[in-house]
C-alpha cells in the first residue's frame, strides 16, 4: 500500500502524467484544425458539456473519446496531486523548519486543484444556451420557468457598421460602451430582474448570466431597430473559480519572490522544493 | 493625413530595418569581443526599436501587441532591455549575451519573413482585458525566451560547478516569471471570454494551445532532478520552453 502510494505522490509519475496529456492536448490541437472537425468542435460551445456528451445526437464519438479521455488524464493527475500534496503535508510538518517558500507552493498546488475543479464544473454544472436571436418585444424561455425578453435597443451607430466583419469594425465605427439593450428577466409571469447589457458587459442575476454578443441588422431596410444575440448561461462555481485563480498565480509569484535569489540547491523543479 | 500616415508607416519599416541591423552589429560584436562598441549598438537597436514601437502605436491607435508583427517587435525590445539591464557579459564564449542576441535576431528574422503589417484597430482593443491578455502574452514570451538563454547557458556550463547552478537557477526564474506572466494573460483572456461569450472557456484550436502552453510549463517544473539523464531531459525542455511558445505564436498569426 505504501508502495503504491510512493508511486502515485511520485514527480515522474507526474511528468508522465503530464506527457500523456500534452500530446493528448496536441491531438486535440489537430481534431480543431482538420476540416472534417472543426465545425463539430466549435458546436461544443454552444450547449453545456454534460448535455453534449449524454446525447448521442450531438458530437461526433471519436471527439467525446477525445474529451473523455482529457478528462481521465486530468483525474490521474488530480489523484497525483492528492497524494502527493498529503506525503509532502505530512513531511513539513514533521520537518517545519525554514519552509515557508515550501508551504506557499503546497498552497500554489491546492489552489491549482480547485481550479481544475473549477474548469471541470464549468462543463458540467449549470446550464448554457447559445445564440439566441431577439427582436424587440421577442422573449425567449430557458430553465424552470424563466425567460428573458428584449425591451428596448439602443443603437447610436450607422446600422450599416452591422453588416462589416467583426475585425473590420473599428472604434470611430461601433462604440460598444454607448449601444445597449434592455432586458428583463421573468419567471412565470413575473418579472425578477431587469438590467441593461452592452457588449463585454454582461447582466448578472445571481449565478445566472446574459450576455449580449452583438447586434444583428434590423429586418427591415427602412432602419428599423437592429436586433441581438444573446447567450444565457448559469456556472454555479464561476465566482469562486474566478477569486482562487489570482490567489494561484500570486502565490507563485511570492515563492517566485521568496526563491529568486537561493540558488543553493538550484532546482527548477518546484516540487522538488516542496 | 493618409500622405502622413503613409509617411510614418515608411518611418516604421525604417525603425524596423534599423533596429535590426543594429542587434546584428551589436552581435557581431559581441562575437570579436568589443564590448563598448557592443554596448553602444545594441542602445542604438533598443533605441530604434523602441520608436519603431512609438510609430506603431501612432499608425494603430493601439498597443503594439495585437498581432504577431507587433509582438515580435516588443518582445525583441523587452528581451534587448533584459539583456542590456540585467546581463553581465563574460570573457568566453558563447555566454548568456550569444544566446540573447540570436533570440533577438531570429525574432526580427521571423518579422521579416512575414507580412509586416499592423493589426487593425478594432472597436474593443481599449478594452482592458483584452489589452492584458495580449500584454500579458507578449511579457510571458519574451521571459520565457529570455529564461532559455539561461538555461542553454547552464548546460553549456554544466562541468563548471557553481557557475552553472547559479545559471540554471536564473533560468527557473525567468521561466517562473513567464509563467506567472502566462496565468494573468489567461486569467484575463478568461475574463474577456466570460464577458463576451457568457463563458469562460470556448472551444476551438486557440484555447487548446493555451492549455498546451500551460501544459508544456508545468512539464518543465516536474521533471525529476535526480539522476543524470532526467537533468538532461529538464534542461532541453524548459530550454525549449521559449521557441516552443514562439512557433505557437508564429501559427496563431499565421491562422
Amino acid at each position: 500500500m505504501k508502495r503504491i502510494s510512493r508511486k502515485l505522490s511520485s514527480l515522474s509519475f507526474t511528468g508522465w502524467t503530464v506527457v500523456a496529456l500534452i500530446l493528448w492536448c496536441t491531438l486535440g490541437i489537430v481534431i480543431a484544425g482538420s476540416e472534417g472537425f472543426r465545425d463539430q468542435f466549435h458546436r461544443m460551445n454552444d450547449i453545456i458539456l454534460r448535455d453534449w456528451l449524454t446525447r448521442p445526437q450531438e458530437g461526433a464519438s471519436l471527439l467525446k473519446l477525445w474529451f473523455v479521455g482529457m478528462c481521465a488524464g486530468m483525474i490521474v493527475l488530480g489523484v497525483n496531486l492528492v497524494f502527493c500534496s498529503w506525503n509532502k503535508f505530512l513531511r513539513l510538518i514533521r520537518v517545519n523548519k525554514g519552509s515557508r517558500p515550501r508551504y506557499i507552493m503546497l498552497f500554489v498546488h491546492i489552489l491549482f486543484g480547485l481550479v481544475a475543479l473549477g474548469h471541470f464544473g464549468s462543463f458540467m454544472l449549470g446550464y448554457r444556451y447559445e445564440n439566441i436571436r431577439l427582436g424587440k418585444g421577442q422573449s425567449f424561455a430557458f430553465d424552470k420557468g424563466f425567460s428573458i425578453k428584449l425591451e428596448r435597443v439602443h443603437f447610436i451607430d450607422d446600422p450599416r457598421v452591422l453588416r462589416m466583419a467583426h475585425s473590420d469594425q473599428s472604434a470611430a465605427d461601433f462604440h460598444y460602451r454607448s449601444n445597449y439593450a434592455d432586458m428583463v428577466l421573468n419567471r412565470e409571469a413575473g418579472e425578477v430582474y431587469r438590467g441593461r447589457a452592452y457588449i463585454l458587459k454582461p447582466i448578472r442575476f445571481k449565478t445566472m448570466q446574459v450576455t449580449l454578443k452583438r447586434f444583428t441588422p434590423a429586418r427591415s431596410l427602412d432602419g428599423g431597430t437592429p436586433g441581438v444575440v444573446l447567450v444565457v448561461s448559469r456556472n454555479p462555481v464561476l465566482d469562486v473559480f474566478l477569486i482562487i485563480y489570482p490567489f494561484m498565480i500570486v502565490g507563485i509569484g511570492i515563492y517566485l519572490g521568496m526563491t529568486w535569489r537561493n540558488a543553493r540547491g538550484s532546482v527548477i523543479n518546484v516540487k522538488n522544493n516542496l | 493625413m493618409i500622405a502622413a500616415s503613409f509617411t510614418i508607416k515608411d518611418l516604421l519599416m525604417f525603425l524596423h530595418l534599423g533596429a535590426g541591423m543594429a542587434y546584428a552589429l551589436a552581435f557581431s560584436l559581441h562575437l570579436i569581443k568589443k564590448r563598448t562598441p557592443e554596448r553602444f549598438a545594441a542602445a542604438a537597436g533598443l533605441l530604434l526599436n523602441g520608436a519603431a514601437l512609438v510609430a506603431m502605436v501612432m499608425i494603430s491607435g493601439h498597443l503594439p501587441v495585437f498581432n504577431l508583427f507587433e509582438s515580435l517587435v516588443s518582445s525583441a525590445f523587452i528581451l534587448a532591455s533584459l539583456h542590456l539591464f540585467f546581463n553581465r557579459t563574460m570573457e568566453s564564449l558563447p555566454d548568456v549575451g550569444t544566446w540573447v542576441w540570436i533570440e533577438i535576431l531570429l525574432l526580427f528574422a521571423i518579422s521579416l519573413v512575414f507580412p509586416k503589417v499592423l493589426a487593425p484597430s478594432r472597436y474593443d482593443f481599449n478594452y482592458p482585458y483584452i489589452i492584458s491578455f495580449f500584454m500579458f502574452r507578449v511579457g510571458a514570451l519574451s521571459a520565457i525566451l529570455f529564461s532559455s538563454t539561461f538555461v542553454i547557458q547552464a548546460r553549456v556550463e554544466e562541468n563548471n560547478g557553481h557557475s552553472g547552478v547559479c545559471l540554471f537557477h536564473q533560468g527557473r526564474n525567468f521561466l517562473l516569471l513567464g509563467t506567472v506572466l502566462f496565468l494573468a494573460s489567461e486569467y484575463s483572456g478568461m475574463v474577456w471570454c466570460q464577458n463576451g461569450w457568457g463563458d469562460m472557456w470556448r472551444w476551438s484550436s486557440g484555447h487548446l494551445e493555451s492549455v498546451f502552453v500551460f501544459l508544456y510549463l508545468m512539464l518543465a517544473f516536474h521533471i525529476p532532478s535526480n539522476r543524470e539523464k532526467a537533468r538532461g531531459i529538464q534542461s532541453l525542455v524548459a530550454g525549449m520552453g521559449g521557441f516552443v511558445m514562439l512557433a505557437l505564436a508564429v501559427m496563431r498569426g499565421l491562422g
